[in-house]
């Protein structure tokens, strides 16, 4: 079990690298080991060679002492591609913890690519508002990570949340099958969204949604009538909050709801992480997902060894 | 009622503040930012609006208060009106024009009487106006006092015509000198004007500020505050100018030829690069000559040597050059004047048993002298010679009575005499020199005879002090031990003759000064001959017979190079005649003064010596000086405030002066107090009338 890390007292430390080694740091045991296997320097074990392998991948030396074709496997070195989609919209830019959502996310984005890059992965990262803003190719090679924080420590525009444009521009950029790990609020209108979700699905990239939001967004707080303000699109609105608590309660998770569902369609995982949760979270999910996904592979490929025999 | 500082009245305007807080719509309260309103529905909102004035009371109050304390800070004060008038202000100026040589250059002289016309019509009829001008020195044009005595409507009338009237001179410039003096004599107008009616001094500097301008005199001048300088420069008109200037007088080189040395400098703006030069006579004509032109490429200068002058030559001129004023350079080619030693001997050959064999060989003449030799035996020294023509009379010990007469008479007349013994002295001639040493110094008492040395004797007990000796009295040359005589002999004179010049290690004479008149006689103990000593031989004897030489010729020396402003100390007898034939008065200093350039005559009876004068090299330098250097120096340059301005700072320090008396402000801080004072009981009455009952 690891240490638990105050996500307040993390966002005190100003430096973003600082902050995610402390995540990274407390949670990490060593690289995790790649469940595909090819040419390697680390050897993983011996197989007995089956029609279809590839007979430059047989141990003659084996066969000399044994007479019998074995396959010498090797740990492959991973070469996923990871990419980072950071909203830095102006919705992104609220918060009642004394940091905001953008804080909360820009973390979580370091310390995963922090996590990731530490497993030699390539990593890359994009931000975006009501278009993209800054593309940082994913790569795994000296000074990657330093480019990926300069890109998070760039100061938000802040304009509205449009999460269609982001996705298409997306499709578009990542040719090579890769982990796309979303972090956005998800405050906008779902309508448009699935068709652009499919569509990278299609191009067979996994997708894992990391959904930040705020404590007070979730529910209603305080019992005096207020104006609210829209963040994005500035709308006043006076608001009774005993009277409209309910109704606020219904539609949120009304929509939460409705995007969990257009996620599942699509085989995508989805996490909702609160802006008051220590980050080490998002890496236990991240593990989670990756081990089912491991496990159901291997169920496949167990599924279609025995129809093969 | 005026006020001090009016601009303060802007700060009743702060009375508009109370009201304009209370009638701005205040904003409803309890405000928030909310990510996204998408999941919430309008409730409707109740406002109340409060826009109406219910205190005008205290509203007043507080205005009244606000307006009094503006009131004193504008700082109001009470004018009279006697202190409402003030007097006419005037200035006084003092036009400072530069007559140097440089603004002789075309079209620079025309520049500097505009810039004077204009400084005189810029004045106004307050101003006091004096033109000075200066070069080496600083003399006045219309003076201060002269202006002073004329009617005002005719100062302008009277100054215009002094400058249509001035015209430059050929002098030196001494700027330095000339402002210092300049405003000198301004402090002194400004000190006698009445102080309420004087603004302050100002020199209107008019000058081209070209050449090396000296302003030494400024370096440790203590520059009086109430003068300022404005300077005006004249820019020149030609861009393109060349000057010619001389390096040095008329020298022989060594193959005795007569030569020039040149400076040719073209200006950086020069468009011309090509010059031609030209010997003119004295009357300005061209003399042929084959000088191929010089190529001076812009802002570049040039040494030229010309030799093989031509004969009536008296300058020579720079063509090609588009401001002549600076391109004519003259030269007197120095006539030599000739002048007789004479060789005393007993024979009239030349060789080393000879005294004049070695005195022949010594170069005695000079630049202006030339020195002619001619040895005679006593026999054909009859009559003495006239000590102008001959300088100088060496003679040896064979010297016969008849020509020791002779002698005697010319050194009485002014001559010099070397008598140098240099025979032993035997019984066959011992009577008949003795008679001629008797006859040449006039005295019986002298004794002779041949001194008894056992290897050799050497001078010693030598008087430096003497102007023969003089030369060597550095301790670097005072060695005379090297100079061994072999034999010498022992001279016994009166004791009312003075001490001899260098004695011998025995104490008896080695040389003697006998003065005669206004002649000299010196007499040695022993020849200068390698039989007689190593005197002729050592390094001593050329500058000794030198010093013997110049000794007998006191000639006033003509400097090499004169130029326009310089003076030359009056000889007897001669008469100065300037280039345009003038004869030259003699200054109080006596000596003549050279005003312009050309060629001088000094007449001595009907023979006439040449002098050439040019302008100096100074005023022919193209560069300009920067006029902020005179700010540097520590002079106050800039104009002078205009009348109206100091009557503005007067009227200030008047007003200030009353606000300060009366102090009015106070007494609208009193009021001020007593409104807010009122306000503040006002508005607790109020308040505690409004608070409802517990």
């Amino acid at each position: 079990m690891t240490a638990q890390i105050d996500p307040l007292a993390l966002m005190r430390i100003k430096n973003l690298q600082l902050r995610a080694k402390a995540v990274v740091d407390g949670f990490y045991n060593g690289l995790h080991r790649s469940p595909l296997h090819g040419f390697s320097v680390e050897f993983s074990e011996y197989r007995p060679y089956t029609e279809g392998d590839d007979p430059r991948t047989i141990d003659w030396r084996l066969f000399a002492r044994t007479d019998r074709y074995y396959i010498k496997k090797f740990e492959d070195e991973t070469n996923r591609r990871c990419y980072l989609a950071v909203d830095q919209s102006k919705s992104m830019q609220y918060g009642s913890l004394g940091y905001t959502k953008c804080d909360y996310a820009r973390t979580l984005a370091a310390t995963l690519a922090y996590y990731f890059h530490l497993q030699r992965d390539a990593v890359g990262c994009l931000t975006f508002e009501s278009d993209l803003i800054e593309f940082v190719t994913a790569r795994h090679r000296p000074g990657q990570f330093q480019r990926l924080l300069a890109s998070l420590d760039n100061e938000p525009q802040g304009t509205a949340t449009n999460l269609v444009r982001p996705l298409e521009l997306l499709a578009e950029i990542l040719h090579h099958r890769g982990l796309l790990l979303l972090i956005s609020d998800f405050l906008v209108p779902l309508e448009n969204i699935e068709k652009r979700i499919a569509f990278l699905r299609a191009r067979r990239h996994e997708i894992m949604v990391f959904r930040i939001l705020d404590p007070s967004e979730i529910e209603l707080v305080g019992t005096d009538a207020i104006t609210m303000v829209d963040s994005e699109t500035g709308q006043r609105l006076y608001v009774d909050p005993t009277k409209e608590r309910e109704r606020y309660r219904e539609k949120f998770a009304s929509h939460e709801n409705q995007l969990q569902e257009l996620l599942g369609r699509n085989g995508i995982d989805y996490v909702r992480m609160l802006t008051n949760e220590p980050l080490q979270r998002a890496l236990f999910e991240i593990l989670n997902v990756q081990s089912r996904r491991t496990s159901s592979a291997r169920g496949a490929a167990a599924v279609s060894g025995r129809s093969r025999r | 009622m005026s006020f001090l500082a009016p601009f303060y009245f802007l700060a009743a305007a702060a009375i508009a503040l109370p009201i304009l807080f209370h009638l701005i719509q205040r904003k409803p309260r309890g405000e928030q930012i909310f990510s996204s309103l998408m999941f919430l529905s309008p409730s409707p909102p109740k406002m109340v609006r409060r826009s109406r004035l219910d205190q005008w009371l205290l509203l007043l109050l507080r205005a009244l208060a606000l307006l009094a304390i503006a009131f004193a800070f504008m700082r109001p004060f009470f004018r009279s009106a006697d202190t409402m008038e003030s007097g006419a202000l005037g200035r006084q100026r003092l036009i400072l024009v530069d007559t140097s040589a440089s603004m002789q250059r075309t079209g620079v002289w025309e520049q500097a009487q505009t810039l004077v016309e204009t400084a005189i019509g810029e004045s106004t009829p307050q101003d006091l106006v004096a033109i000075y001008k200066f070069d080496s020195t600083l003399l006045p044009v219309v003076s201060f006092e002269a202006i002073q005595e004329t009617p005002p409507a005719e100062r302008p009338n009277l100054l215009r015509k002094a400058i249509a009237d001035l015209k430059p001179s050929w002098n030196v410039t001494d700027m330095g000198r000339g402002i210092a003096t300049a405003a000198e004599t301004l402090q002194a107008a400004v000190n006698g004007q009445n102080d309420e009616e004087s603004i302050g001094g100002e020199i209107i500097l008019i000058s081209d500020f070209a050449g090396a301008v000296n302003l030494s005199r400024l370096e440790d001048y203590d520059w009086p505050q109430s003068v300022r300088v404005v300077s005006r420069v004249i820019d020149s008109v030609t861009q393109s100018n060349a000057t010619l200037t001389p390096l040095a007088g008329l020298n022989n080189n060594e193959d005795n030829e007569i030569g020039l040395q040149l400076l040719l400098t073209n200006s950086p703006t020069s468009e011309v690069t090509q010059f031609q030069l030209q010997f003119l006579d004295s009357n300005a004509q061209v003399l042929p000559s084959n000088i191929t032109p010089y190529q001076v490429t812009a802002g570049e200068r040039r040494v030229i040597r010309l030799v093989d002058l031509p004969a009536q030559a008296t300058s020579i001129q720079l063509g090609g050059d588009s401001d002549p004023s600076d391109n004519r350079v003259y030269f007197a080619a120095p006539k030599k004047r000739p002048t007789f030693v004479w060789l005393l001997q007993e024979s009239t050959e030349s060789n080393e048993t000879q005294l004049g064999f070695f005195v022949e060989r010594i170069p005695l003449g000079s630049s202006t002298l030339e020195v002619l030799f001619k040895r005679i035996t006593s026999a054909d020294m009859t009559t003495p010679p006239d000590p102008k023509e001959v300088a100088l009379i060496i003679a040896d010990g064979s010297i016969e009575e008849n020509a020791a007469q002779a002698l005697r008479s010319y050194a009485d007349q002014g001559g010099k005499v070397v008598l140098a013994l240099d025979q032993p002295i035997t019984d066959s001639n011992k009577s008949r020199t003795e008679l001629a040493l008797k006859k040449i110094l006039a005295n019986d008492e002298i004794q002779l005879s041949e001194a008894a040395i056992r290897d050799y004797a050497m001078w010693s007990r030598i008087n430096f002090k003497h102007p023969i000796f003089a030369p060597f009295a550095d301790a670097r040359f005072n060695d005379f031990t090297k100079v061994r005589t072999w034999r010498h002999r022992n001279i016994t004179l009166p004791q009312s003759v003075d001490s001899p010049l260098a004695a011998y290690d025995d104490g008896t004479i080695a040389i003697q000064e006998i003065q005669t008149g206004d002649g000299r006689i010196w007499l040695l103990a022993s020849g200068w001959q390698p039989v007689e000593s190593q005197l002729a031989l050592s390094t001593k004897f050329v500058p000794l017979l030198l010093g013997i030489f110049k000794f007998s010729g006191e000639v006033v020396q003509i400097p090499a190079s004169l130029y326009a402003g310089d003076t030359l100390p009056v000889q007897p007898d001669t008469r100065c005649v300037s280039p345009d034939d003038n004869e030259i008065s003699p200054n109080n200093s006596q000596a003549w003064e050279l005003t312009k350039p050309g060629i001088y005559q000094l007449q001595v009876g009907a023979e006439s010596k040449p002098i050439a004068v040019n302008i100096a090299p100074r005023e022919l330098e193209l560069s300009k000086l920067d006029p902020d250097r005179l700010e540097q120096l520590g002079v106050t340059t800039g104009a002078l405030p205009t009348a109206e301005l100091v009557r503005d700072q007067q009227r200030l320090m008047r007003n200030t002066e009353l606000e300060k008396q009366q102090q009015v402000w106070r007494w609208c801080i009193l009021i001020a107090v007593i409104f807010i004072a009122v306000e503040t009981v006002w508005s607790s009455l109020s308040a505690t009338r409004s608070a409802p009952a517990t």
